[in-house]
């Protein structure tokens, strides 16, 4: 099978101390399939954001991002059903083979949503909305206006314009790793700015 | 429980922007799948593209931008409006409802200027605003800059002058300067 092919695949050489989803993983591999409909409806809730942004970085599309976070979710709820997951921390590693898959399969046009949907929509919990982080553009716009100027436009020309660090450096007779200092200090007076420095 | 070996930002930014070799990335985003706080870092990294990409596109930035960026504008349907006197120039301007962007063009070898202030001056000459050490272009004997749409569009007839001077060890020097005679438009 294809996801024992995945979980076989990827190892486990990744910080996982902060997987909490373990104990969920092993309530739903303990149960009958379908006896742990509440497990499964948090393990969903946890894991379709992050899938999602695997989606959105992927596709560049939030529609097709949804789709993505479904199916996956879909296929690893199944697999945990199926005892074909039985490590918790091999799940990581299965979903993100299974996005993998998924994303070519989208890109092929071969994935077809509603075709999941109407095998697993009556066991599996629904999925509502995955909305994404909203920003407060006013705050935004007063918080680039403070920036120097350097900055500001290393971030206009990064972002709106998708141009990579060696374009902007180019364009301004500086170093790669010269253009991402000035991007990396852009972004962190930005996030103190806005009220979100980690 | 907080993630206890959280990605950095940077790296977290380079992983975005598609900069990392495959390696690194498939190594983030397994963490990102199974770490709700790294996962949320990147959120708010994507959120703050999405929030420059909507501000770059209104208009609404005073920012220095290259010919690439106008293009990509051009590209998506947007009305740019250029004024590109030459130094030492003047040039008659307005912006109308159906202008989406605003820019002014500078045409100046700036290569050996060293720290390049622009300068904004009323009529009379006096310094009304100053944008200090902006960013040169090496390949484009120009500067472009994008000059917000809400500021212009509530100017009177007036007249402006940009200056763009070369500031060192406390003394400046004007390399050349531009007048714009702005009349409001009816539209």
């Amino acid at each position: 099978m294809l996801e024992s092919v995945l979980v076989e695949h990827f190892s486990a050489s990744v910080d996982l101390t902060c997987f909490n989803e373990r104990e969920l993983i092993e309530r739903i591999s303990a149960a009958p399939a379908g006896g742990a409909p509440e497990e499964e409806a948090e393990l969903y809730r946890r894991l379709a954001p992050r899938v999602r942004l695997y989606g959105v970085k992927h596709l560049r599309d939030d529609e097709a991002a949804a789709d993505l976070a479904q199916h996956v979710l879909l296929i690893t709820l199944q697999a945990l059903r199926q005892g074909r997951v039985r490590d918790p921390d091999k799940l990581p590693s299965f979903v993100l083979g299974t996005c993998r898959m998924a994303v070519l399969d989208i890109r092929r046009g071969a994935l077809r949503r509603e075709r999941l949907l109407e095998q697993f929509a009556r066991e599996l919990p629904r999925v509502t909305a995955l909305p994404a982080v909203e920003i407060d553009l006013d705050r935004l716009a007063h918080c680039m206006e403070r920036l120097p100027e350097r900055e500001r436009t290393v971030l206009v020309l990064t972002f709106y314009d998708d141009q990579t660090g060696e374009e902007v450096a180019t364009f301004l007779g500086l170093s790669q790793s010269n253009v991402r200092v000035i991007r990396h200090r852009g972004l962190t007076r930005l996030r103190t700015c806005m009220g979100g420095a980690r | 429980m907080s993630c206890e070996a959280p990605l950095d930002h940077a790296y977290l930014t380079s992983y975005w922007l598609g900069e990392l070799p495959p390696d690194q990335e498939e190594l983030i985003e397994q963490h990102l799948l199974s770490c709700s706080d790294c996962s949320s870092a990147l959120e708010q990294i994507v959120a703050m593209d999405r929030g420059i990409r909507k501000l770059a596109r209104t208009g609404e930035l005073r920012v220095i931008v290259s010919q690439a960026f106008l293009e990509r504008l051009s590209a998506e349907g947007l009305r740019v409006r250029q004024y590109a006197p030459p130094a030492g120039g003047s040039v008659a301007c307005t912006v109308t409802s159906r202008d989406d962007l605003l820019m002014a063009r500078l045409a100046a070898d700036l290569r050996d200027a060293g720290q390049v202030d622009l300068i904004v001056c009323d009529a009379a000459g006096a310094e009304r605003g100053r944008l200090r050490d902006i960013p040169v272009s090496l390949v484009a004997n120009e500067v472009i800059l994008n000059e917000p749409m809400h500021i212009a569009r509530a100017l009177p007839v007036s007249t402006h002058i940009l200056k763009l001077v070369s500031a060192q060890d406390q003394s400046e020097q004007v390399l050349a300067e531009y007048v714009f005679q702005h009349t409001p438009s009816d539209s």
